[in-house]
């Protein structure tokens, strides 16, 4: 029987067959932003040009996204050293409550404030919690996911991998 | 056969689930919060209920004027009141659901 996680899970294999079949030119060019991080520096999309990022939408109203940020850590610990920036970005409306997360999750990649909604809504219209999107090292979005995702799921990896290791096409 | 059918149930899940807001009905029609719609928004806008159920909503005073504009302005769009919704918190959710049930309309949750 079909149930939640086979459709998911069908669901991300056909995005990614989707958006790996497209001409990467297609894809449309990740809006910048800066954003202040619970760290206390500032943080642009910018600043990561040549590189890939995974940019991933929290709240710690969203069980979801809890379950999904240890995998998230777990992947940014694995391709790091093959230049993989994972941006956090907490949509919570106090800082405390988005650094208490972070601190029991014992997440280390860097987690911006989106207090206001700027780059949630202005800028990326992010209709869902968890989201996750990823930026290549040309700065074009080139995957964007709504919703509970494996992060840690072979394909997901094969991707990562694919675009990390991959060169400047 | 079983292929087509899961193919059919897997692609009505999928539009089922869309990422939404809610459903509002006041009197016989009911729609989608912020779906584009000429009746939805001489039912809101143009009969000031919607500045009305806004004023009562505990959300912080910028949604509130994110959402006029969204539904009510020439800049109307779905996409964008769908994201505003997800931006709140599920106090401000509720908040937001009872100004509109104060104000006469009957709202209805969607399951996903």
């Amino acid at each position: 029987m079909l149930n939640n996680e086979t459709i998911k899970s069908a669901f991300l294999s056909f995005s990614i067959l989707l958006l790996l079949t497209l001409p990467v030119s297609a894809a449309p060019g990740a809006e910048d932003f800066t954003l202040p991080g619970l760290d206390g520096k500032t943080y642009s999309l910018r600043q990561f040009r040549g590189r890939v990022v995974v940019i991933n939408f929290w709240a710690s109203w969203c069980k979801e996204c809890l379950q999904e940020m240890p995998e998230l850590q777990a992947l940014y610990e694995e391709y790091r050293d093959d230049g993989l920036v994972v941006l956090g970005i907490s949509v919570d409306r106090s800082k405390n409550k988005a650094q208490e997360v972070v601190k029991k999750l014992g997440i280390t990649y860097p987690v911006l404030h989106d207090e206001n909604g700027e780059v949630f809504v202005e800028k990326y219209t992010v209709v869902g919690l968890p989201s996750t999107f990823i930026v290549d090292k040309q700065g074009r979005l080139v995957v964007r996911l709504i919703g509970r995702q494996d992060l840690l799921s072979e394909r997901f990896r094969d991707m990562i991998e694919r675009l990390v290791k991959g060169g400047n096409q | 056969m079983k292929r087509f059918l899961a193919i059919i149930i897997f692609a009505a899940l999928l539009s089922a689930c869309q990422p939404s807001t809610f459903v509002i009905s006041k009197g016989t029609r009911a729609y989608y919060f912020g779906r584009e719609s000429k009746s939805l928004q001489r039912l809101l806008c143009d009969s000031g209920d919607l500045n009305r159920i806004l004023r009562d909503a505990t959300i912080p005073e910028h949604l509130k004027e994110g959402f006029y504009i969204y539904v009510c302005t020439e800049n109307r769009s779905e996409q964008k009141v769908i994201s505003l919704y997800q931006f709140l918190t599920p106090e401000e959710r509720k908040s937001l659901k009872r100004a509109f049930i104060r104000h006469g309309y009957t709202v209805n949750y969607v399951p996903c």
